[in-house]
């Protein structure tokens, strides 16, 4: 089983040194581009670009050779979702394996099924903590999965536990007496039990 | 780039066997940041003590926002003429955003709000009124600078909310 959850990532003495990646964040708030990139800046994250929906992001893809891509779902007129399949599937694509990391605020799981199935490395449920995003940048250089290719898909390997058993009526909680929200420990759970 | 690559028979989703071929692509990030492993605690503190610093420029933004659908969902009710979407794109800024600077609360109406417009084009009566009493919610956790979960009384209120959106379990 392929550990991606993110109470395994862990403090170190000797920590992984970010200041040389580069960084594109993209979501249409404001507010969220300045959290997001606050929390990079202290992190030493220094190569940072911005962009406000999909369609500005593989515009700025084109001339800047990101080495992660943090986004946002909901942005118009090109949300995350089609920003990820157009990396992964792309004709213009500049890298078909660049990491991507989808922040959203959807946090069912149809959502992150769905995210999972456009190729996306990992899931951060908002709202966002330092600890959070740090641990999932972690998580990516860390644990890197294989990609897999298919006649229908093309991405991060889905492949390690049995699909069929997360068919049928969506439920917005891994827990189906419980309503609301799933937290980011839920994600986590689901992530890896679809990776199993 | 160089990868690794290797074709096989095999299932891909545990259903029908299906053809894939399995990559490994090199991992461009570990070569940027060295032979280190896990998190600097010194950067995690710097990052948390960063997001302090602008917390009351976030925090006045999140206000905004609720005055923003306040404002929007009443012009809404005068005209009669309802857009369950726009509303439904500041409910989804919130419930994202507000959890990120301690307005938990504000984050679970945000959230439950956003349950029962999710692909609503038009709202009935009853679907007004709850929509309406979220955004009175709201205004409270913005009057009272409600942080965290809001206690019995916020909590009570987030699960009589979310009882009115949600259908009852079983």
């Amino acid at each position: 089983m392929t550990d991606i959850g993110e109470n395994r990532i862990g403090l170190s003495s000797s920590p992984l040194e970010l200041s040389r990646l580069q960084v594109l964040v993209v979501d249409d708030n404001l507010h969220m581009r300045k959290l997001i990139k606050t929390i990079l800046y202290a992190l030493g994250i220094k190569g940072l670009r911005e962009a406000t929906d999909g369609t500005v992001a593989l515009k700025e893809l084109k001339t800047f050779p990101a080495d992660l891509v943090l986004t946002d779902w909901l942005m118009e007129p090109v949300d995350g979702i089609e920003l990820v399949r157009q990396i992964r599937n792309g004709k213009n694509s500049t890298n078909e394996y660049l990491p991507v990391v989808m922040i959203s605020g959807h946090s069912s799981r149809e959502a992150i099924v769905q995210a999972r199935d456009a190729g996306v490395n990992e899931f951060l449920v908002k709202p966002i903590s330092a600890k959070g995003l740090y641990q999932r940048i972690v998580s990516i250089i860390e644990r890197p999965r294989p990609f897999v290719r298919t006649k229908s898909f093309f991405g991060p390997c889905r492949r390690r536990h049995n699909w069929s058993q997360y068919a049928g009526p969506e439920r917005r909680n891994l827990d189906e007496n419980a309503d609301g929200p799933m937290s980011q420990e839920d994600v986590n759970d689901l992530l890896d039990a679809l990776d199993g | 780039m160089s990868e690794n690559s290797k074709s096989r028979k095999s299932t891909e989703s545990g259903g029908t066997s299906a053809k894939f071929e399995e990559i490994n692509p090199p991992n461009t990030l570990r070569a940027k940041v060295g032979s280190g492993s896990g998190m600097n605690p010194a950067f995690l503190k710097r990052a948390e003590a960063a997001i302090e610093e602008i917390r009351d420029d976030f925090e006045a933004h999140l206000f905004e926002e609720v005055d923003r659908i306040a404002d929007l969902f009443s012009e809404m009710t005068s005209s009669g003429v309802f857009e369950p979407r726009k509303l439904y794109l500041i409910a989804h800024e919130l419930r994202g955003e507000a959890g990120s600077f301690d307005y938990k609360l504000l984050s679970q109406f945000g959230d439950t709000l956003c349950a029962l417009l999710d692909d609503k084009t038009d709202l009935s009566s009853r679907e007004i009124e709850i929509v309406d009493s979220h955004i009175d919610a709201m205004r409270a956790v913005v009057r009272r600078k409600v942080k965290g979960d809001g206690g019995t009384v916020g909590q009570e209120l987030a699960e009589g909310l979310q009882s009115m959106v949600l259908p009852p379990n079983g």
